[in-house]
């Protein structure tokens, strides 16, 4: 037995053709982004080695990078506190008895199939300012001086589209919440509810201590997801209106392919990279110290 | 009710029914509306947007369909993101099986070096990959499309496919090797058969994502007889500029078919999903 399974043309066989295709695809790219990022190279003139000058200017000297950074922290806030507080408020009301819950669960959690562009798409219209439901509804309700361009202002464009992105994905962070919640064994419920605890009091000491967990994994979800941000950028403003909308991802896809600058573009998204590993090991660390507690 | 007590006090219930009844007219109103104005003429939408169509406009459809495209888009991302799933399933679980079950030096690193790509943005390679793809002809391929979709889809899937054959016990491999089943023929006889539900969540939870994916698409296709659903789509918004009503129709045959296979294997899909992330 032992020997079979030592067989190496057969683990070669197995293993090569994943190692193969991840080394290709993903593994050389990521080295090769790090060396580029150090040239200047674009359409026009040919690769130049400047050293850590893309750097330099990304932080120093190009404000709309400077912008994609804020803006995605604001995405990031409005998505943690939405979709949080709404998936975890709706996952203990949808995990309860409740007549009908499945089909609540699933109208909530259908956005969070479908593309990001339809979703896209469909809400510009309802921000739309002549036709949008959005301000008919203001005006119907005789709040017109309320109504505006939501998209192209710049006050607004920003936070329309990181409501849009909750709608999206709340479902999602519920559905997770709700099998963490169904995890939980009803007996701990059930000692509870005879020592006399009720309501909020259960919820406070037991589901939210026992769905940690998956509070981390949804708060890492909803973080590399705002980190890697582009598609409804992209349907809904094009980063505009001049470049106040930009995400990093979307800053990153306009300088590299648009005005092909390939060495600035790589700089970010080495950046990018680096962000999304950060932020990883900072929530995996924050969740670590506060585990002690319990 | 065994999780909380909602639902003891007739007065709450109703405040969660209207409360989530709310919630539901937020997330089905925006859908009825661009169904009620796909069918009207753009003129009509303008004059007025809330009401129901005078006549039904079927003609947007149609357009849709041919004119701007959405039956080819559709085509390719089916094409696409099939053709994508059987290469992931096939070789993720050749090399789950090799990682977890198969005995050789380096089986740790190697899983190690697959679990790295799971922290990967797409975003960090696009450029490079855009390079080299340009110089060996995948751009405006699906070939080139495939590939990266596989590659990327790998790690998580490898990693749950690992997890999942290292928790079954080696007795029923060696009964089959005893028997005198090769190496070759304990996967395909033991391993592939007792590994489909796990298969099943890389499948669920690689579709959407596959299905869905605008950025790498937009990069490296700009032929439109081979683009994707979502790169199509967005197309759209140039093309139609003011002529929203076919617009209206193709959102609505691109999402239409998801949301009717979603509301069928509901269950499955979300635990899918929900595994997937978790284990992910």
């Amino acid at each position: 037995m032992e020997k079979v399974l030592r067989s190496r043309t057969a683990i070669l066989f197995f293993i090569l053709p994943a190692l193969l295709v991840y080394t290709a695809i993903v593994f050389i790219p990521i080295v090769s982004s790090i060396y580029f990022s150090f040239f200047k190279w674009d359409v026009v003139s040919p690769m130049k080695f400047i050293g850590i000058d893309n750097y330099i200017r990304m932080f120093t000297q190009d404000s709309v990078f400077g912008t994609s950074v804020r803006n995605m922290l604001l995405l990031l806030a409005v998505s943690l506190v939405l979709q949080l507080g709404m998936g975890f408020v709706l996952a203990v009301v949808l995990s309860g008895r409740l007549r009908g819950k499945e089909w609540f669960k699933n109208v909530f959690f259908m956005p969070a199939v479908i593309s990001s562009v339809a979703v896209g798409m469909m809400w510009t219209f309802i921000y739309d300012p002549s036709m949008g439901i959005l301000n008919e509804l203001l005006r119907a309700v005789g709040l017109e001086s309320w109504t505006r361009q939501w998209l192209s202002d710049p006050k607004t464009a920003m936070w329309a589209i990181s409501i849009v992105t909750s709608w999206q994905f709340v479902g999602y962070t519920m559905i997770l919440f709700i099998a963490a919640i169904q995890n939980i064994s009803a007996d701990i419920f059930e000692a509870a509810r005879i020592d006399g605890a009720t309501g909020w009091k259960i919820i406070k000491h037991i589901t939210i201590p026992l769905v940690k967990p998956i509070t981390q994994v949804n708060t890492i979800l909803i973080s590399i997801g705002s980190l890697k941000f582009f598609d409804l950028i992209f349907v809904m403003t094009g980063g505009g209106p001049a470049n106040r909308t930009q995400v990093i991802a979307s800053y990153l896809y306009y300088r590299s392919f648009n005005s092909f600058e390939y060495g600035y573009g790589d700089a970010m998204a080495v950046i990018l990279l680096m962000m999304c590993l950060i932020v990883t090991l900072i929530i995996n660390k924050l969740f670590s110290i506060t585990n002690r507690d319990f | 009710m065994t999780q909380s007590d909602v639902g003891r006090h007739p007065f709450k219930m109703v405040l969660i029914y209207v409360i989530l009844g709310i919630g539901t007219l937020f997330y089905l109103y925006p859908l009825l509306w661009l169904i009620l104005n796909s069918l009207k003429h753009t003129p009509q939408i303008y004059e007025n947007p809330w009401g129901l169509p005078k006549e039904f406009i079927w003609s947007n459809y149609s357009d849709a369909w041919t004119t701007g495209g959405t039956g080819e888009f559709l085509f390719n991302s089916i094409l696409i993101t099939a053709i994508t799933l059987l290469i992931v399933v096939g070789i993720s679980s050749m090399a789950a099986y090799a990682l977890a079950k198969l005995k050789w030096k380096g089986s740790k690193i190697t899983l190690g070096y697959f679990l790295i790509g799971m922290m990967v943005p797409i975003h960090a390679t696009l450029i490079p990959l855009f390079v080299y793809f340009s110089k060996m002809d995948l751009i405006d391929s699906h070939i080139g499309l495939i590939l990266i979709y596989a590659a990327f889809a790998l790690p998580a899937a490898i990693l749950i496919l690992c997890g999942f054959l290292m928790a079954i016990p080696n007795e029923l491999m060696e009964a089959a090797v005893i028997d005198g089943c090769s190496i070759y023929g304990v996967f395909w006889r033991i391993i592939l058969p007792v590994a489909k539900s796990a298969l099943m969540t890389i499948v669920i939870f690689s579709f959407v994502s596959i299905w869905n994916e605008l950025l790498v698409a937009l990069v490296f296709i700009s032929d439109p007889s081979k683009m994707t659903l979502p790169v199509g789509l967005s197309n759209f918004k140039d093309q139609y500029t003011t002529d929203y009503a076919p617009m209206f129709a193709a959102i609505l045959m691109a999402t239409i078919p998801t949301i009717t296979v979603c509301a069928i294997f509901s269950k499955r899909i979300m635990s899918g999903m929900a595994e997937g992330a978790i284990k992910g």
